[in-house]
């Protein structure tokens, strides 16, 4: 765009349009259109049909999750507690600051302050590696847990989890039994509704267990991997029982959370193109459209995580 | 634990916070830039960088509100809730960050059709789900009585 810009003469640019706000000299002007302001309009609304294709594109594995997510609930029941809500919650944060930054460099464009545009955009390049770096320790966690999408889903490691729990849970029952009481049935009461109030289950020598007290030792007690295997802490099943569908989950939020990080990257680029233009001293007030563009596309991905964030990570 | 973990242990109280310097930035800038104007653009508008900071308080509030909404439990309206604040939240972005606002109302009329098409999308693959077997893969036993029954 600037480049085609820059190989115009002035002489040329002023050429016999005669616009009415005396920019019609700007270097910056290409010769087909009338002002800056009209070179600007057209920019900026070639990127939003741009930015409409990037919604529909998105659209695509958003219908993925909703066709799923009607027809096994419990599906995304079970898989979304695999999933840090922590980390998510910071992520949106890292996002929507970058996302001020922004905005910020674009104002600063505007007013031609290079240092300060150049500013703004690393303080968003570097929250765009920040964003990364929280995926890459998402996803590291998951796939040491066996957790891969689709086909390479590792079933054997949840199933070893689940075995594990399973144990864990007998032990902790048979280390709370007083056994110097004669014996009674043990119930463990599990509740069945949430806000439903739990009822002790009564032990042997009538001393009552909740499943949370049992949790809790679990928890403890859940021991840490020892070699570089595929592992998942028994502690951090899910409590409800698992789906027969699972790895679909993973599929879904790979595929989402996977297309949404590669457009980060891809911003992240265009932070680095940006920057190299601002030093050659190709954006000023009368012509900053690449910013302004490159903006646009760092707010859709902060607006497709708005929507990913509460979908994936908080919806039970 | 270490010192990550206790931090983000409390994400809800640090969001919160976040909030809050947001805000305090955006009073600070208020006095600071108090009387000054922008210069007249060359090209498009200029956003002051009060209101920006305004918006991002916003936000943060609102991200506060999604995941302080997501620890209790409402039954189905926890998505209507999480989705109705995501949409403010894109909404503020758009008019704002992105200058809807004060753009030709051309570009607007994209971004709102996008997601319109996206809802018919959706809306008509939705229609749709709950209309078949859940499973397609059918037991041979089923098979079996069912072509050849036993009396």
């Amino acid at each position: 765009m600037s480049g085609d810009a820059h190989q115009e003469k002035p002489e040329e640019a002023a050429g016999e349009h005669g616009d009415g706000h005396g920019h019609g000299h700007s270097p910056h002007l290409a010769h087909h259109f009338d002002s800056l302001q009209q070179q600007f309009e057209a920019g900026k609304l070639g990127m939003w049909l741009f930015l409409a294709t990037e919604v529909l594109l998105f659209g695509g594995l958003f219908c993925f999750y909703a066709v799923y997510k009607a027809n096994h609930p419990e599906l995304f029941e079970w898989g979304h507690q695999f999933l840090d809500k922590r980390w998510g919650a910071t992520n949106t944060m890292v996002l929507l600051f970058s996302s001020l930054t922004m905005a910020l460099a674009v104002r600063e464009a505007q007013l031609g302050r290079k240092n300060r545009i150049l500013f703004f955009l690393s303080i968003t390049f570097i929250c765009g590696l920040g964003f990364m770096g929280i995926k890459y320790i998402e996803y590291s966690k998951k796939f040491h847990e066996g957790l891969f999408p689709g086909k390479s889903f590792s079933y054997a490691t949840v199933t070893t989890a689940e075995t594990e729990r399973d144990l864990l849970e007998l032990n902790v029952v048979a280390q709370k039994t007083d056994i110097s009481r004669p014996l009674a049935e043990v119930v463990l009461i599990e509740p069945k509704a949430k806000g439903q109030v739990k009822t002790p289950a009564i032990a042997p020598g009538g001393r009552a267990i909740n499943q949370d007290e049992i949790d809790v030792e679990i928890e403890k007690q859940s021991g840490h991997p020892e070699g570089d295997g595929l592992y998942i802490p028994p502690a951090e099943l899910p409590k409800s029982a698992r789906p027969p569908n699972a790895h679909v989950f993973f599929s879904i939020y790979f595929c989402l959370t996977g297309l949404h990080g590669i457009h980060v990257l891809i911003g992240m680029a265009v932070m680095v193109w940006l920057m190299v233009l601002v030093v050659k001293g190709r954006i000023g007030p009368e012509f900053f459209t690449p910013v302004d563009l490159g903006g646009l596309y760092w707010h859709l991905v902060d607006l497709i995580w708005i929507y990913l964030f509460p979908l994936l990570y908080l919806v039970e | 634990m270490s010192i990550v973990e206790k931090l983000l242990n409390n994400v809800d109280w640090l969001i919160l916070s976040a909030a809050f310097l947001s805000l305090l930035a955006t009073l600070v800038a208020g006095k600071m830039n108090k009387g000054t104007k922008d210069p007249h653009p060359v090209v498009g508008h200029m956003t002051p960088t009060v209101l920006m900071l305004t918006i991002l308080t916003a936000l943060l509030f609102l991200t506060w509100v999604t995941v302080g909404v997501s620890y209790i439990d409402l039954g189905s309206l926890n998505i209507i809730v999480a989705m109705g604040v995501a949409t403010i939240k894109a909404t503020l972005v758009s008019l704002y960050f992105m200058h809807l606002r004060w753009d030709r109302p051309f570009n607007a009329i994209i971004l709102v059709g996008s997601f319109l098409f996206l809802g018919i999308f959706l809306g008509f693959a939705l229609l749709d789900t709950g209309e078949y077997k859940e499973y397609l893969i059918v037991d041979p036993t089923i098979l079996e009585t069912q072509f050849n029954p036993s009396d």
